[in-house]
C-alpha cells in the first residue's frame, strides 16, 4: 500500500479533529485516522505519541486514564476548550491552504 | 495556557520524571496490547500478532525521548547540562575556583553577619501589636538646642484633653533599681511607674489580672503593682493566686504594693522592667509646669499620620506655652516612632553606614571575581569561538557562562553562610552591652533569604559582563589567532581596568570612613574630660533602706553624719589619697539639664528661658579626688554645714553662659523661680539663696559625644544625700582596696547593701564602647576592602604581564633594561590606582556628611584622613604592582621567542 506522507503539522490537526466528537485512547486515534482516510493515512506510533504529548503540553488536549471498550485500562485524550478553538483556526487555515494549492495546480 | 499551569507542568516534568515515564510505559503497553488484539481479529496467530504489533511500534526508547521533548523538559535538561559543564570546567581549574569562592565567601559572610544585626536591631518590628503606630512624644525647641525634653504633668493633661489625633496617651518614669525585700534577704529589682493607659497604648494586656486603672494614676492612690512573668515565676513560684498578694520594696521610703496583674512572658517595657508600680506613687509633684519628668508615648488614631499628629501637638503646645508664659515652656513637640526611639539615632546611622560598607565590600569582591572570570574567559575565547562556529547559539553560551558564575556564587554563599554564622557570634560577643535589641539578633530565614538574594545578584553581576563580552568575539580573528595575543584584548581589558578603578574607588571611600572613625575615637579617648579617671574607684551607696531621714533636717539620722564617718574611715586606709562624695554619679546622658535657676535681683528679659543647669551636692574633697581644678574663689569646707550660710560652686560653662561679663563670685542663686529676700529660709529651713563662692572647671558627660553642661554644686551638708557615690583616688593598684572599702562601709553603715565598687576608668570606657565598636568594625572592614582591592590590582597586572610575556621578551631582546620594563608595568598599575583614588576621594567628600553625626571633634573633610588614606592605598598598590613588574622584568629574550 502506498503510504501517503503527512504534511508537516497536519497530524496535530487530524488528532484534534478526530477528538472533536468524543475522547479516544491513542490506539483508537490512530485507527480512526486510518479508517476515515480509507487507509490512505497510516499514523505510526513513533509520530503519534510525541504529537499527543506535544498537544498536551500546549494545553490543547488533556488526558485521563479510563476503561476501554474491552475492559482494558487505557489513557483517553480529550479536547480542551483551547483545543477546540485551535481546531477551528487550523481547519480554516487548512481550507485556505487547499484552495490556494488547488488554484496553483489548476492554473497550469 | 495560564502561567501557573505551565509552571505546574514544568514542575512535574522536572521533578516527577519517574512517574511520567511510568505513565508513558503503561500507555505504550496498552497500545501494543490493543494492536495485538486487532491483529488476532484480522486472522494472525497470537504470537505472530504480538510480534507484528511490537515491530510496528518500533524503537520504543527513541519514541519516549521524542515524547519527553514534547513534554517541555529540554530547558531543564539544558540547565542540568550547563551546570554539569560548569562543575567540570571549574574542577579543571581548582586554583581559580578556590580563590573565587573564598573571595565571595568573605564578602557574603560579612554581609550575612552584619545584615543579621541590621535585621534584628533596625528592621524587626517591636513585639507590640501595631507597633508602627506607637510614638514617643518629647518637648523640643531647636532654637535653644533642646531636642528631647520630657513632659511636665500639667502639660500632658492639656495634651490629653485637646488632642484629636492620638489615643491612649500614656506616661512612665523609670526604670529604677529598687530593693526588693523578702523575709531574710534583699535583692535589686528593676521597677518603673506606669500610667493606666501604658499597657493599652502598647497593645498588650496582662495574662493574669488587670492593668492599671485611671484612679491609680492619682497621687496617693491605691498602692498596686503589675509584675512581669519572670518576676512572678521567680518570686511567687508562678502561683495562680498571686493576685491580691503583696510585696515590699524600698522606693526611698519602704512601701508595700498589692499585685493586681501579671504581664505575659517576653513583655519588656521600658528596658527590662520587672515590676510596674502605679503612677500615683512616682513621688513627683503633679502640678508644676516646669517639672519635665514624664516619658510619654501614645498611639496614632486610625488614619492619622505621624506628621498630622506632630502638627496638632505643635499647635496645642504653642498655645500652652503662650498661656503659661512665665513657665517658659518649649514651643514644639517632637513625635518619634517607638522603634526609632528604642534604637536611637546614632546607632541607626552607625548600622546603616556599616551596612553600606559591607555591601561595598561585596561589590569589591564581585569585581575581583568578575576580573578573574574575564581573564579566564579571554583565555577561553578560542573554545567559545569554536562552539559558536559549530552553531551554538549566543544565548546558550551566555547561559552557560552564567551557570558557571551562579554556581560559583552558590558555593560562595554556602561558605559565606558558614562564615557569617561564626562572624555573627564574634560580632555579638564584641558588641557593647548597651546596644539595644541585641537579643533580637539571629541568623534567621530573613537573613538567609537576604544572603541567597545577594549571592544571586552577585553571581549575575560578576557573570554577565564576561559572558556578554566573550560571546561575541570576532570569530575569524580569534580562530586565526594562534594564541599570540599581542596585548590584553581591547574591550575585555578596558572592562577589567574599569573594574579595578571602581574597586579602588570603593576601597578609598571605606578607608576614609574607617580613618575618620579612628581619628574620632582617638580624639574621644584623648579628650580632656575635666577630671583624671586613672586610679579612681567609685563606690555607689544605696541609703534607701538604711532608715535615714533622707531630707536635710538637722537630726541625728541624717545620712551626712554616717557618710562623713565612712569617708574618714576610707581616707585612713593605706594607699588612699583623697575621698570625696557626690549626690550622684557623673553626668551620663545627653538630655539638657533639668533644673532651673534664678539669679538674685537679676532683671530678666522676657522670653529668655530660665537658667538651666544640673545640680548636685559634693563633699569638700570631691574636686581633689576627681582631679578637678578650682578656677576662682574657694572650694567647700566641712564648715559649710546646714546652719551655715548657703553656698554654691558653679562650673565654667555656667559662669560663661550666665555671667558673661560679670564676676559670678558673690552672686546669689536659687533653684526654680523666686523673688524672696536674701537670708530667708525655705520650707525645709534651708537658706533660700546661696552665694557662689567658687568656679570649677567643666566635667564632661560620659556620653559618646562628651559635652559640658552648666552645673551648680552644693555642699553635701546642705542637700539630701539619698544615693551618694564615693570617689576614691588611690595610689598603686586600685583593685587592692575594693575589699577594704566594702569592709569599712559595712562597719560604718551596717544596714545598707554592699556598695557597687568599680574603676572610674572602666566606666569611662563603657561610655565609649559604642564608638569603639564602630571604629574597630569599620577598620576591620576597611582592611578587608584594602586587601581585596590590592588583590584586584595584582590580578589585573599579573594577568596582563602573563599575556605580554612575548612583548616583554622582545623588549628585552631589543635591549630594554629590567628597570624600564618594571617602570612600564608599575606605571600601568599606578595609573589605574590614581584614577581610583581620585574617584574615591571625590565620592568620600560627598559621603562624609553621612558619618558627620558619628564623629567627635573631627570634621568630615579631615585633612589628615585625606592625606593618610591615599598614601596607604598607594603604598599597598605599589607592592601589588611591584610583584608582577618584577616577573615582567625577568622575562628572558629567548623564552619569549619560544613562547608559542
Amino acid at each position: 500500500m502506498q503510504k501517503t506522507e503527512l504534511l508537516q503539522g497536519t497530524l496535530d490537526m487530524l488528532i484534534l479533529k478526530v477528538l472533536q466528537r468524543d475522547p479516544l485512547h491513542g490506539f483508537a486515534i490512530a485507527e480512526r485516522i486510518q479508517r476515515l482516510s480509507e487507509d490512505a493515512l497510516k499514523v505510526g506510533e513513533g509520530s503519534l505519541y510525541p504529537a499527543l504529548y506535544r498537544l498536551q503540553d500546549r494545553g490543547w488536549i488533556e488526558s485521563e486514564w479510563g476503561q476501554s471498550e474491552n475492559n482494558r485500562r487505557a489513557k483517553y485524550y480529550k479536547l480542551t476548550k483551547v483545543g477546540r478553538k485551535q481546531l477551528e483556526v487550523e481547519s480554516e487555515g487548512w481550507d485556505r491552504l487547499c484552495v490556494a494549492i488547488r488554484q496553483v495546480m489548476q492554473s497550469a | 495556557m495560564k502561567a501557573w499551569q505551565i509552571l505546574r507542568r514544568r514542575w512535574t516534568a522536572l521533578f516527577r520524571q519517574g512517574a511520567l515515564d511510568a505513565d508513558m510505559d503503561e500507555e505504550m503497553r496498552v497500545h501494543v496490547a490493543l494492536r495485538t488484539q486487532a491483529n488476532i481479529e484480522s486472522g494472525m496467530s497470537p504470537e505472530e500478532a504480538r510480534l507484528a504489533a511490537l515491530k510496528q511500534f518500533g524503537w520504543t526508547d527513541s519514541i519516549k525521548d521524542t515524547c519527553r521533548d514534547g513534554r517541555g523538559i529540554s530547558w531543564a535538561e539544558n540547565l542540568g547540562q550547563d551546570l554539569r559543564f560548569a562543575v567540570r570546567t571549574l574542577r579543571k581549574s581548582p586554583g581559580f575556583t578556590a580563590i573565587a569562592v573564598l573571595t565571595l565567601a568573605l564578602g557574603i559572610g560579612i554581609n550575612t553577619a552584619l545584615f543579621s544585626v541590621v535585621n534584628g536591631v533596625l528592621l524587626r518590628p517591636l513585639p507590640f501589636p501595631g507597633q508602627d503606630r506607637i510614638v514617643t512624644l518629647w518637648g523640643s525647641d531647636p532654637a535653644i538646642g533642646v531636642a528631647q525634653q520630657r513632659i511636665a504633668p500639667p502639660t500632658l493633661a492639656d495634651w490629653k484633653t485637646q488632642s484629636q489625633t492620638l489615643q491612649d496617651i500614656a506616661f512612665w518614669t523609670g526604670p529604677f533599681d529598687y530593693n526588693y525585700l523578702t523575709q531574710d534577704s534583699m535583692a535589686k529589682v528593676r521597677a518603673s511607674y506606669g500610667s493606666a493607659s501604658l499597657f493599652p497604648a502598647l497593645g498588650v494586656s496582662p495574662q493574669l489580672g488587670r492593668g492599671f486603672v485611671p484612679e491609680e494614676d492619682v497621687p496617693q492612690g491605691p498602692q498596686v503593682a503589675v509584675i512581669s512573668d519572670r518576676f512572678w515565676r521567680e518570686h511567687f513560684g508562678g502561683a495562680a493566686d498571686v493576685l491580691g498578694r503583696s510585696f515590699t520594696v524600698d522606693t526611698f521610703g519602704r512601701r508595700t504594693y498589692t499585685v493586681v496583674g501579671v504581664m505575659p512572658p517576653r513583655f519588656q517595657f521600658p528596658d527590662d522592667t520587672q515590676i510596674w508600680l502605679a503612677a500615683g506613687w512616682n513621688g513627683l509633684p503633679q502640678n508644676r509646669r516646669t517639672g519635665h519628668w514624664l516619658n510619654v508615648l501614645a498611639r496614632l488614631k486610625p488614619g492619622v499620620t505621624l506628621a498630622q499628629a506632630q502638627a496638632e501637638l505643635n499647635t496645642i503646645q504653642s498655645r500652652v506655652a503662650q498661656e503659661y508664659k512665665e513657665a517658659r515652656l518649649v514651643r514644639e513637640v517632637s513625635a518619634v516612632p517607638l522603634l526609632e526611639q528604642t534604637v536611637g539615632k546614632s546607632l541607626r546611622t552607625a548600622l546603616l553606614v556599616l551596612w553600606g560598607v559591607v555591601v561595598a565590600i561585596l561589590l569589591i569582591a564581585s569585581a575581583n571575581v568578575a576580573n578573574l572570570m574575564l581573564a579566564r574567559a579571554t583565555t577561553r575565547r578560542k573554545e567559545i569561538a569554536v562552539r559558536l562556529a559549530l552553531g551554538a547559539g549566543r544565548s546558550r553560551i551566555i547561559r552557560q557562562l552564567l551557570a558557571e558564575s551562579l554556581f560559583l556564587a552558590s558555593l560562595g554563599a554556602a561558605a559565606g553562610i558558614l562564615l557569617g554564622f561564626w562572624g555573627l557570634k564574634i560580632l555579638i560577643a564584641a558588641s557593647p552591652d548597651t546596644m539595644p535589641r541585641l537579643g533580637e539578633v539571629s541568623l534567621d530565614a530573613t537573613v538567609l533569604g537576604f544572603t541567597l538574594l545577594s549571592a544571586l545578584a552577585t553571581g549575575i553581576l560578576f557573570g554577565l559582563a564576561p559572558a556578554w563580552q566573550c560571546s561575541r568575539p570576532d570569530l575569524q580573528e580569534t580562530l586565526k589567532d594562534s594564541g599570540r595575543a599581542a596585548s590584553a584584548g581591547g574591550a575585555a581589558g578596558k572592562t577589567r581596568n574599569l573594574l579595578v578603578v571602581a574597586e579602588i574607588a570603593l576601597a578609598t571611600v571605606l578607608l576614609v570612613g574607617a580613618c575618620l572613625m579612628l581619628r574620632s575615637f582617638g580624639k574621644l579617648l584623648a579628650a580632656d574630660r575635666g577630671f583624671q579617671a586613672e586610679q579612681v574607684l567609685t563606690a555607689e551607696l544605696d541609703f534607701s533602706v538604711s532608715g535615714f531621714t533622707t531630707w536635710v533636717r538637722p537630726t541625728e539620722t541624717r545620712p551626712q553624719i554616717r557618710l562623713r564617718e565612712l569617708m574618714d574611715r576610707v581616707e585612713a586606709l593605706p594607699g588612699v589619697r583623697a575621698v570625696g562624695a557626690a549626690s550622684g554619679f557623673l553626668r551620663q546622658d545627653a538630655y539638657p539639664p533639668l533644673a532651673t535657676f534664678t539669679v538674685y535681683e537679676r532683671r530678666e528679659e522676657t522670653g529668655q528661658p530660665l537658667l538651666g543647669a544640673d545640680q548636685k551636692a559634693i563633699s569638700p574633697n570631691y574636686t581633689r579626688a576627681l582631679g578637678m581644678r578650682l578656677l576662682q574663689g574657694r572650694d567647700f569646707t566641712e564648715a559649710d554645714r546646714l546652719d551655715a550660710p548657703g553656698v554654691a560652686l558653679v562650673n565654667e560653662s555656667f559662669a560663661r553662659r550666665y555671667f558673661r561679663d560679670e564676676n559670678p563670685l558673690g552672686k546669689h542663686l536659687t533653684m526654680g523661680r523666686s523673688n524672696g529676700p536674701l537670708a530667708t529660709n525655705d520650707v525645709y529651713g534651708v537658706a533660700l539663696w546661696y552665694e557662689i563662692v567658687g568656679v570649677v572647671n567643666d566635667v564632661k558627660s560620659l556620653t559618646t559625644q562628651p559635652e559640658s553642661a552648666p552645673e551648680v554644686y552644693r555642699p553635701y551638708w546642705q542637700w539630701p544625700m539619698q544615693a551618694p557615690t564615693l570617689f576614691i583616688r588611690v595610689s598603686g593598684d586600685p583593685h587592692r582596696l575594693m575589699e577594704a572599702i566594702r569592709r569599712e562601709t559595712h562597719a560604718a553603715i551596717p544596714n545598707i547593701p554592699p556598695p557597687r565598687i568599680r574603676l572610674l576608668e572602666d566606666r569611662v570606657g563603657e561610655s565609649v564602647a559604642q564608638p569603639r565598636f564602630q571604629a574597630s568594625l569599620l577598620n576591620l572592614f576597611g582592611g578587608v576592602a584594602l586587601l581585596l582591592a590590592a588583590c584586584g590590582i595584582y590580578g589585573v597586572l599579573a594577568y596582563s604581564v602573563a599575556q605580554r610575556r612575548h612583548e616583554f621578551g622582545i623588549r628585552a631582546a631589543l635591549g630594554a633594561q629590567r628597570r624600564n620594563v618594571q617602570t612600564l608595568v608599575i606605571s600601568q598599575g599606578l595609573r589605574l590606582v590614581g584614577w581610583g583614588i581620585a574617584a574615591g576621594a571625590t565620592g568620600s567628600i560627598a559621603l562624609a556628611r553621612v558619618v558627620r553625626n558619628l564623629l567627635y571633634d573631627v570634621t568630615p573633610l579631615d585633612p589628615v584622613t585625606f592625606a593618610v588614606v591615599p598614601a596607604i592605598l598607594l603604598a599597598v598598590a605599589l607592592i601589588a604592582c611591584w610583584l608582577p613588574a618584577r616577573r615582567a622584568a625577568r622575562v628572558q629574550p629567548l623564552e619569549a621567542l619560544h613562547h608559542d
